[in-house]
């Protein structure tokens, strides 16, 4: 399946949803809606998330489940926070 | 490979890394004895005559003490997340490449040499004549110590950069702090102590 992209491949800018439509009767909604702010993440840190959710939210078994150190999980959670915080 | 030698904290549970340490630093410090080595300050070596069991592991125990309580306060300014266990191994792990400098003491060889060459130097500074084989010796030590030193540096900010997460030029500057404190803490201790 195709990435979806969220920087404007012009100028950088944060794109925006302008029209969604339905697969099934083929209604289509257009106008201007904002990207959620986990979806402007990275494909990487998306999938970091959802493994993180999936796990209990336990770093420890994110960190067995990787085969990367505890701290390492945590700075990559940390790092995560920061850009979500930037937004 | 390239994850042991450089990436170790990345990869590895703080249970086998502590355990990799206190074995590692255990069996340096009877090679320590064996070789005559004393680790008299966190970034220190020296080749003695006579040593005592006790006191490479008692050396090593305070160098890792002071560097670990140092780069742990540090750490916690840069990251209040950061905790000593990470800091503890890092102190530990770093350390155990630069403990095979002891063997350039093997047959005591470079305690002897030392010892020859302050003798003369002190007593009969114009009779100070090295032959090659020793200044090629010395230059050979000197190399491999400066490689041991600045891997050993390598893996403790390594160390200290992945419990804290730290970016940027401040870390760095604690980071230099903290070795500055605790060789001079480290030394003092050993002086008093051991």
């Amino acid at each position: 399946m195709a990435q979806l992209p969220v920087k404007c491949p012009s100028c950088q800018h944060t794109l925006e949803v302008s029209e969604l439509s339905c697969g099934n009767c083929e209604t289509k909604i257009s106008g201007i809606y904002g990207l959620p702010a986990l979806m402007q993440l990275s494909v990487e840190d998306q999938e970091f998330i959802l493994a993180f959710v999936l796990s209990g939210g336990s770093l420890k078994k994110m960190a067995t489940q990787l085969g990367k150190s505890y701290p390492t999980v945590r700075n990559m959670l940390d790092d995560i926070i920061e850009q979500l915080n930037a937004k | 490979m390239k994850k042991i030698l450089f990436q170790a904290f990345n990869f590895y549970s703080e249970k086998r890394l502590l355990t990799i340490g206190l074995l590692g630093t255990i069996a340096a410090s009877l090679l320590g004895f064996v070789l005559h080595a004393r680790f008299d300050g966190v970034l220190d070596v020296h080749f003695v005559k006579s040593i005592k069991l006790y006191e490479p592991l008692l050396d090593n125990l305070i160098n890792i003490f002071s560097i670990t309580l140092f780069i742990f306060i540090a750490g916690k300014i840069v990251n209040s997340k950061t905790r000593l266990i990470d800091i503890l191994n890092a102190s530990l792990i770093a350390r155990l490449p630069y403990y095979l400098i002891s063997l350039a003491n093997i047959n005591g060889y470079m305690a002897d040499l030392s010892e020859r060459m302050l003798g003369l130097a002190t007593q009969q500074p114009e009779a100070l004549q090295i032959n090659p084989l020793d200044i090629t010796a010395i230059l050979i030590f000197a190399f491999a110590f400066l490689l041991l030193l600045i891997y050993y540096m390598y893996l403790l900010y390594k160390g200290y950069q992945v419990a804290t997460n730290a970016k940027g030029a401040l870390p760095i500057g604690l980071f230099v702090i903290a070795v500055i404190l605790a060789e001079v803490i480290s030394k003092l201790i050993i002086y008093f102590i051991a």
